[in-house]
């Protein structure tokens, strides 16, 4: 592990999920935020799929589109640790470094299971 | 324009932000008809078919963007085989000034408003043109 | 609708599909367009039967049309499905490939065109 790379604490200063953003987002229409984490949370698996396999193969211009399109869907919907890991991701994909974008992606899967439990929580 | 006859399309790939300004326009205008595309190309195809008369569009999308999306409208327009001219709102996450200032002088580009999108300014420009 | 559109940037080439065409089915309406974006506009104005695409265009490709129709009939946004014959000089199998593996692409025919592999094409697709 190179030790210049960002670690998992220093995602951790912002918080794993932003129920005042995600709520003002959808209008504080409750019914309307759960649908919306339902789909979050199902193209969060998929996408982290797509990226095991895009890193396989160093396909490094999808794994770009995916982290900047994660890194979309979880600001807007108030995930911001997720969010800004998914930031840092594309950065790496851009320049193709390997050894930090997968360094990132395993914090990455963890931040998505904090947040996946974090949801059963308040659920 | 009148509200009764409001067609809108939403052109943006994210699903959640999809169902977030569907539910959001439903609100504000139940008789509207709301057609959505995932990217460009049927978004295209939406607006040939169905011609709606606001349409909220996103720039990064795979198979087509939104730049190929104004592209073709502009051509449309320019070739005088597109009659009517729409209004687009465009709602991107890019954040170089100078892109989106270019989007701005786009043929009917209206407006350019920074993701993620605030509902009250959207709520403003349609309450502009909707009566 | 019995109309043909030409898709093609050279102007004497596309000229001489037209003339091609207009003898081969004189009772159809031909329609050119110089690049892609006009070609598509025409595309949904005048629901041509069949399409004469150039595939390398400045700017946009053949390309975009044929992601703009597959998308299109994929999510049933429209009804109507054209023939696309594609007119190109393909340089590799692997573009000749790729061609061929798309759902809205009948034909796949290379540059130069003679007259007769086109009338014969014509006849074929439109079922003369």
């Amino acid at each position: 592990m190179n030790a210049k790379f960002p670690q998992k604490d220093d995602f951790l200063s912002v918080p794993i999920f932003e129920m005042e953003k995600a709520l003002n987002r959808v209008h504080y229409k409750k019914d309307l935020l759960e649908r919306v984490i339902d789909i979050f949370v199902k193209s969060l698996s998929e996408r982290i799929n797509a990226i095991e396999t895009d890193l396989q193969h160093e396909n490094w211009e999808s794994l770009n589109t995916l982290a900047h399109s994660i890194k979309g869907s979880s600001w807007t919907i108030g995930a911001q640790q997720l969010g800004n890991i998914a930031y840092a991701m594309e950065k790496a994909a851009g320049s193709k470094d390997i050894d930090l974008f997968t360094h990132l992606f395993q914090i990455f899967q963890d931040s998505a299971q904090r947040f996946c439990e974090f949801e059963k929580k308040v659920n | 324009m009148d509200k009764q006859k409001i067609r809108f399309l939403i052109v943006e790939d994210d699903e959640m932000i999809r169902l977030i300004h569907k539910d959001f326009l439903n609100d504000l205008y139940p008789e509207s008809k709301i057609f959505e595309a995932e990217n460009g190309a049927q978004g295209i195809c939406h607006y040939f078919e169905s011609h709606p008369n606001i349409i909220l569009l996103d720039m990064m999308m795979p198979i087509m963007g939104g730049e190929a999306f104004l592209d073709i409208l502009e051509e449309g327009h320019r070739s005088n085989i597109l009659k009517e001219k729409p209004k687009i709102i465009v709602v991107t996450a890019i954040k170089d000034v100078k892109e989106l200032m270019s989007i701005g002088k786009r043929f009917a580009v209206e407006a350019v408003i920074s993701k993620p999108l605030v509902q009250n300014q959207l709520k403003s420009l349609l309450e502009d043109w909707i009566i | 609708m019995n109309n043909v559109l030409i898709i093609e940037d050279e102007a004497v080439t596309r000229m001489m599909y037209t003339g091609y065409v207009q003898k081969i089915v004189p009772h159809y309406t031909v329609y050119e367009a110089k690049n892609v974006l006009e070609g598509i506009c025409l595309f949904f104005d005048k629901h041509p039967q069949i399409i004469l695409l150039d595939m390398i265009m400045p700017s946009y490709s053949g390309k975009l049309l044929i992601d703009i129709l597959e998308e299109g009939i994929t999510h049933k946004i429209i009804s109507y499905k054209p023939k696309i014959i594609v007119i190109s000089a393909i340089e590799t199998v692997e573009e000749l490939t790729a061609l061929t593996q798309r759902f809205v692409v009948s034909s796949v025919m290379p540059k130069p065109l003679p007259f007769e592999t086109l009338a014969e094409i014509l006849t074929l697709h439109l079922k003369l």
